[in-house]
């Protein structure tokens, strides 16, 4: 909004054109969505402490945890609100990839919404059933992955209805541009063509992996919304490469027109997640809840689709793939031989019950996620 | 010799454990504290970061 209406203005001030550049919506949009959090957030804690909206901690979980009862939740609210307000404020909103991240944010959080709220309702850790949750988050990324699947290589709407059609014509077999591919970090001549249904499949299980990853590493204080701000940072930093021309032509990187505007939803993103760790760090005033985890990892791996960058979000991501994994094992392990390889799963409570502090326990992950960020950012050059 | 009663001694626990959870709390208390300095020097390194770009 505040673009079209700076744009409008430099018609006769051209001091206001300053604002069509990217890196500087971009940093705004990180003091907007901060601000925004700063002013927002005590209120919005006040508010959800006086409607009793307080987390159910998990009766199995680890003892020192229990001291948590009562500790306000769905802050991840602030969070999608900051990310908003920010982004319709200084995106684009011509941008169609803006609106993709954005709905798909929205989405998935209006499904941890209901999540958290049965929680709160029915005072226990059992919100939305299993099969309802995945219901619903299939249904959205699913139709985020089809529109991605060719928008990506179309540079305009009108494009994108031809490339649809001719697939839907084509009897579902169409291949995609080289833009479309699976790109494979260190090797700039490695690329996977994944045709519509390899891209869709892919674009699905990073936007729902992404989601259920960062929900399930949301389990101690600032845990995921640290890692989620510095690779969202990160993503910001690739969009902005992907979306110029010269850049990405530098680089050796597919150009894709418009990616680079998600350099600003980016900046709010760690903004928002900057200013909603300032209550959350230990001990938390408050704790984001499905609402904020679900649509933050939702937001990290459809953002990693526009840039393609599936496979380096998964790298820098590593914590949130560490913590998946290790429920994983945990369940097969003790399912098939009954024994427990974790002494608790996600992987955080196995570290504390060996002994670490939670606090070490979270910047010690913080300092990982900080590493493999850099890691990942590598991939830029070296190639 | 100075003796003290169980009442006196049940104080003394009181006290401790009184002691220990304001300990507890200020030490609580300056975590959160160390957090949000790093969250305002990540704010003015990327205040400073963006003097490259805008200028």
């Amino acid at each position: 909004m505040l673009l079209a209406l700076a744009n409008w203005i430099a018609s006769d001030v051209r001091a206001f054109s300053v604002f069509g550049y990217i890196t500087l919506r971009g940093v705004l949009a990180t003091m907007t969505a901060l601000v925004i959090s700063f002013v927002v957030g005590p209120s919005m804690i006040r508010k959800l402490t006086q409607y009793k909206i307080e987390q159910a901690v998990r009766d199995d979980g680890p003892q020192s945890h229990l001291i948590k009862a009562g500790t306000p939740t769905m802050g991840g609210a602030l969070i999608l609100v900051s990310i908003a307000i920010t982004t319709l404020l200084w995106a684009d909103l011509r941008n169609r990839f803006v609106w993709v991240v954005l709905l798909v944010t929205l989405g998935f959080g209006a499904i941890g919404w209901i999540d958290d709220y049965l929680k709160v309702v029915n005072r226990n850790s059992k919100g939305l059933s299993v099969r309802t949750k995945f219901v619903w988050q299939s249904v959205i990324g699913l139709l985020a992955a089809i529109y991605l699947a060719f928008s990506v290589s179309a540079p305009s709407n009108a494009r994108f209805v031809q490339l649809f059609l001719a697939w839907l014509f084509s009897g579902f077999n169409l291949d995609l541009s080289p833009k479309a591919d699976l790109i494979v970090p260190f090797f700039k001549m490695v690329s996977y063509p994944l045709g519509v249904w390899g891209f869709i499949v892919l674009s699905y299980c990073v936007i729902v992996g992404a989601s259920n990853a960062v929900n399930l590493t949301d389990g101690l204080d600032g845990l995921a919304i640290m890692p989620t701000a510095m690779i969202a940072g990160a993503l910001g930093i690739f969009a902005y490469a992907i979306g110029r021309a010269d850049f990405s032509n530098y680089l050796l990187l597919p150009h894709i027109p418009g990616a680079g505007e998600l350099t600003v939803i980016c900046g709010a993103i760690v903004g928002a997640g900057l200013g909603f760790l300032w209550f959350n760090a230990y001990p938390a005033e408050v704790f984001m809840g499905d609402v904020g985890a679900l649509a933050l990892g939702a937001a990290l791996g459809a953002i990693a689709i526009i840039v393609r960058q599936e496979i380096v979000l998964a790298i820098m991501g590593g914590v949130f793939v560490v913590e998946t994994l290790s429920v994983m094992i945990q369940v097969a392990s003790f399912k098939l031989t009954g024994r427990r390889v974790f002494r608790m799963a996600p992987i955080h409570h196995h570290y504390e019950l060996k002994g670490w502090k939670e606090n070490q326990v979270v910047v010690r992950f913080w300092i990982v996620t900080m590493l493999l960020v850099l890691f990942g950012l590598s991939t830029l050059k070296l190639r | 010799m100075k003796t003290h009663s169980d009442h006196d001694l049940g104080l003394v626990k009181a006290n401790s454990s009184a002691a220990r959870v304001k300990r507890a709390k200020r030490a609580a208390e300056a975590k959160t504290q160390v957090v949000r300095f790093w969250i305002v020097t990540m704010l003015l390194v990327l205040f400073g970061l963006s003097t490259l770009k805008l200028r």
